[in-house]
């Protein structure tokens, strides 16, 4: 018995002091590619700070974001969880073949407060959202297209036991006039998900470019420039990263999945484009350094700048597109490009507004609109509300 | 500071180890002190005079009711009212004057100020009724005045049972704080009694809270009865393995330093009816009210009418001690109400009914008295209740259904954790002496790294920028 003491005493000692004193020799790292973060590094002491509890906030921030070994820790929850049966972690599901889907987001109140993480869609906040695209749509004086994507879950339901309920969209879309030009996108995309084609990508939640390119089609189709579609042979395939680890494999925190491919489909000028982000030009469509960081879905044009422009030499009398967006309307934007000349303006931009769509058609000389918003944003985020 | 956070296993435990162990014997108390009041200041850097202010009060009040208690006896009680009315008006004013000025100025000619900057400081309730218990057992004879300051600090301050209990009656670790020694096997207890706390508080409680809130939230925007059902049900298994667990770390870390702190949880979702209920959950806090209050109000001993009104004084202070809003009163007055019928009215028949039907009565009251405790909102309560009983609302969503299948390991896990089984097991498969000697050291070990795991997984946080 005094045996088994003392193996318990020294092997609990030995975690609680290996830990605490690795922690202060391991030197602090300023950045955590996997979660796409900065990190708490060692907060400086002053007495303010202690007494206003930041100091002590701080510190705990520090231990947390900066303990040893912190990714595997991560992955052993995860594992544990998945064990558990509960098929996600910190609300990410893990369905067939890897996919992986966010499953609850954030419900926003009229009265300004959030219910974090639900299943049940706010009905006021699509209500809210229809009222403000019906506005927009009234307002235009040029051709204006909405383009609403679906989440990950959406398209990829298939891989899921989640019961994913397409009621929420119904409701939503129900809810829109009828002048309004909103190509349902989500269940073809669906359709070609269950039939093997890869349209989103399985550890991010961003379409993949043969999703966008499908959602090129419907825009053109919607925009009356059938005719103008460049088909899908026209572009040639070009696998630029097999190992591509997106949002929900950070969440997740899940070891075995695999990471993505990202495949361009180049129809061989965007080198001739010019891309102004934020005032600062370059040259190409796409941006090959985000290759070398974490998020390769940044090598699309759009980031997550303000406002984008992209031109082509000699495209001055190209029409113009404004396309009002989230981050889906980078993979899209490049199919486009190849017929306007385009200006992308961030509607999650925390400095500037621009929900006023009709006057920004005006300002920007725009020939047709194209508003491009994940559902799950139109249930997050308070931008349609305020649509004009 | 919180026994479940990292700062608190790898930097406050081992220094403080580090510091009683090395220490020689008359330099331990001091340390502990000083530790705890690190461990306290940690979260309230400034209320943490409040507390240094309520015991040293308490410490010098002593002396007067020591010195009058067997030759000037009124004037001993006098200083005992005194020293317990400093105490209790610190209690009183931070944690319910609000309470009593909103009550007050709803009535007509009253118009008391709500104080809004008056925050609730960490653990007031648990300090103050140790204090409290010092004083009146000191008044009583059944303690000795404690002389040295250093060393009622550390009791009233101790950090392993500062901010969540047990509550540790003075006599009861008067010896310990005078003289105590740790031996290996002691402290080996400690350390598997703090391993299983903090499991079924990290492993259990958080998840089991997690799933609480899902439903709560489901219920706000989607309600149905399965979710009304699991909110309170997922609640009462959380708060069972948050409380108790952080019970066992107390006792556990205790251990570690020598104190023997009294028991706090006997497996309580076992109970057969109310009453027992009330003998497994929070023994301590039950322990006191029964000895400072429910007693010397008379108790049982003068009469139906006279028990019926001690009940009623004791189960609504309970509810209050709980906290300063209506539905703890209401708490409190729900199981009054229980208890006076199984006291007076059908608690004879109800001890010859079957097991099963007795175990499904007490759990059936105590998970919905869980649902009057959770919220602050008699109007939620209220619509909870309806939808509980299936009121206007449909039976199950398929999410509702869907989550439900997805959380029933972890339900099954903690139904089982919630019975004496695993104790059972681990006692059995660590009975022979060759077994012992590697399962303890290995589960405590292991416990301990998941446990890091989860902790480091809650402050993962990716940053989602393009979601935006």
């Amino acid at each position: 018995m005094r045996s088994a003491a003392f193996v318990t005493l020294f092997s609990f000692l030995m975690v609680i002091f290996l830990f605490g004193i690795s922690f202060f020799i391991i030197p602090d790292s300023s950045f955590s590619v996997q979660e796409n973060r900065s990190l708490q590094t060692r907060p400086a002491f002053s007495f303010r700070a202690l007494l206003s509890g930041k100091f002590t906030a701080a510190v705990n921030d520090w231990y947390a974001d900066q303990f040893p070994l912190r990714d595997r820790l991560v992955g052993i929850k995860s594992a544990a969880e998945l064990a558990l049966g509960k098929g996600e972690n910190n609300g990410i599901l893990l369905g067939e073949n890897g996919q992986l889907a966010k499953r609850l987001f954030d419900v926003r109140h009229p009265d300004g407060t959030v219910t974090k993480k639900t299943d049940a869609a706010d009905r006021e906040q699509l209500q809210r959202s229809a009222e403000g695209v019906n506005r927009a749509a009234a307002n235009a004086t040029v051709p204006t297209v909405f383009l609403f994507t679906g989440r990950t879950l959406d398209l990829a339901a298939s891989c899921f036991s989640y019961p994913v309920s397409g009621e929420p969209i119904d409701e939503f879309r129900s809810v829109l006039s009828e002048n309004v030009c909103a190509p349902d996108v989500i269940t073809p995309l669906r359709e070609l998900f269950e039939s093997g084609e890869a349209v989103t990508f399985r550890t991010d939640h961003h379409w993949t470019p043969l999703g966008a390119y499908y959602a090129y089609t419907a825009v053109m189709d919607a925009l009356g420039r059938e005719g103008e579609i460049l088909p899908l042979s026209a572009f040639e395939a070009s696998v630029v990263s097999e190992s591509f680890f997106g949002t929900f494999w950070s969440a997740a925190g899940f070891k075995d999945v695999k990471p993505d491919r990202v495949e361009l489909l180049l129809y061989g000028n965007e080198d001739t484009f010019t891309v102004t982000e934020d005032g600062n030009p370059r040259q190409g469509l796409y941006r090959p350094e985000a290759l070398f960081g974490k998020d390769h879905y940044l090598i699309f044009p759009g980031a997550t700048y303000d406002v984008v422009t992209v031109s082509k030499p000699g495209g001055g009398a190209r029409p113009r597109l404004l396309v009002a967006k989230d981050s889906f309307a980078n993979c899209l934007v490049p199919f486009l490009a190849q017929h306007f000349e385009i200006v992308m303006l961030n509607l999650s931009s925390v400095k500037n507004d621009f929900t006023d769509l009709t006057a920004l058609s005006e300002t920007y000389r725009a020939d047709a609109v194209l508003v491009v918003y994940t559902f799950s944003n139109i249930l997050e985020a308070d931008v349609l509300p305020r649509l004009k | 500071m919180v026994f479940s956070s990292l700062v608190f296993l790898y930097a406050f435990l081992p220094a403080v180890l580090i510091a009683v162990f090395v220490l020689p014997k008359h330099l331990q108390n001091t340390a502990l002190l000083l530790f705890s009041l690190l461990f306290y200041g940690w979260g309230e850097p400034v209320l943490i005079l409040l507390m240094i202010l309520s015991f040293t009060l308490a410490y010098l009040l002593g002396f007067p009711i020591a010195r009058n208690r067997s030759l000037r006896p009124r004037r001993a009680k006098m200083w005992t009212v005194i020293s317990s009315c400093t105490t209790l008006s610190f209690l009183f004013f931070f944690k319910y004057y609000n309470f009593v000025a909103g009550a007050l100025s709803a009535l007509p000619f009253w118009n008391v100020p709500v104080l809004s900057a008056l925050r609730l400081p960490i653990g007031i309730s648990f300090y103050t009724f140790q204090i409290l218990s010092y004083t009146i057992d000191l008044y009583r004879g059944n303690a000795d005045l404690q002389r040295n300051y250093i060393a009622f600090g550390t009791y009233v301050s101790l950090f392993p049972q500062l901010i969540a209990g047990p509550i540790v009656r003075y006599r009861e670790v008067d010896a310990e704080l005078r003289n105590r020694t740790v031996t290996v096997p002691d402290f080996a207890v400690g350390v598997s009694r703090f391993c299983a706390g903090l499991s079924k508080k990290i492993l259990l409680g958080d998840p089991l809270a997690q799933a609480h809130l899902y439903y709560r939230d489901l219920l706000s925007s989607a309600p149905d009865t399965l979710s009304a059902w699991m909110s309170i049900i997922c609640y009462t298994l959380h708060l069972y393995f948050d409380f108790s667990g952080y019970s066992d770390m107390a006792i556990g870390l205790g251990r570690m330093f020598g104190f023997r702190f009294p028991e706090n949880f006997r497996y309580p979702y076992l109970a057969g009816s109310v009453t027992e209920f009330w003998r497994r959950w929070h023994i301590t806090l039950s322990a006191w009210f029964r000895e400072y209050v429910y007693i010397p109000l008379g108790g049982n001993r003068r009469g139906r009418l006279k028990q019926l009104r001690n009940l009623a004084v004791v189960w609504l202070l309970t509810g209050l001690w709980h906290g300063a809003s209506w539905n703890f009163l209401l708490w409190g007055a729900y199981f009054l109400f229980f208890l006076i019928l199984e006291h007076f009215v059908y608690g004879r028949y109800l001890s010859r009914a079957p097991r099963f039907l007795r175990h499904f009565y007490t759990m059936g009251i105590v998970c919905v008295s869980f649902l009057i405790f959770s919220e602050t909102d008699l109007g939620v309560i209220g619509k909870t209740a309806l939808y509980l009983a299936g009121v206007g609302c449909p039976s199950a969503s398929s999410v509702a259904l869907y989550q439900t299948r997805m959380l029933l390991p972890l339900l099954i896990l903690a139904c089982i954790g919630a019975t004496p089984l695993p104790k059972r097991i681990f006692t059995r498969l660590t009975a022979s002496g060759n077994n012992a000697s590697w399962i303890k050291p290995l589960s405590c070990g292991l416990s301990l790294l998941l446990c890091t795991a989860y902790l480091t997984d809650a402050s993962f946080s990716p940053f989602e920028y393009l979601n935006f």
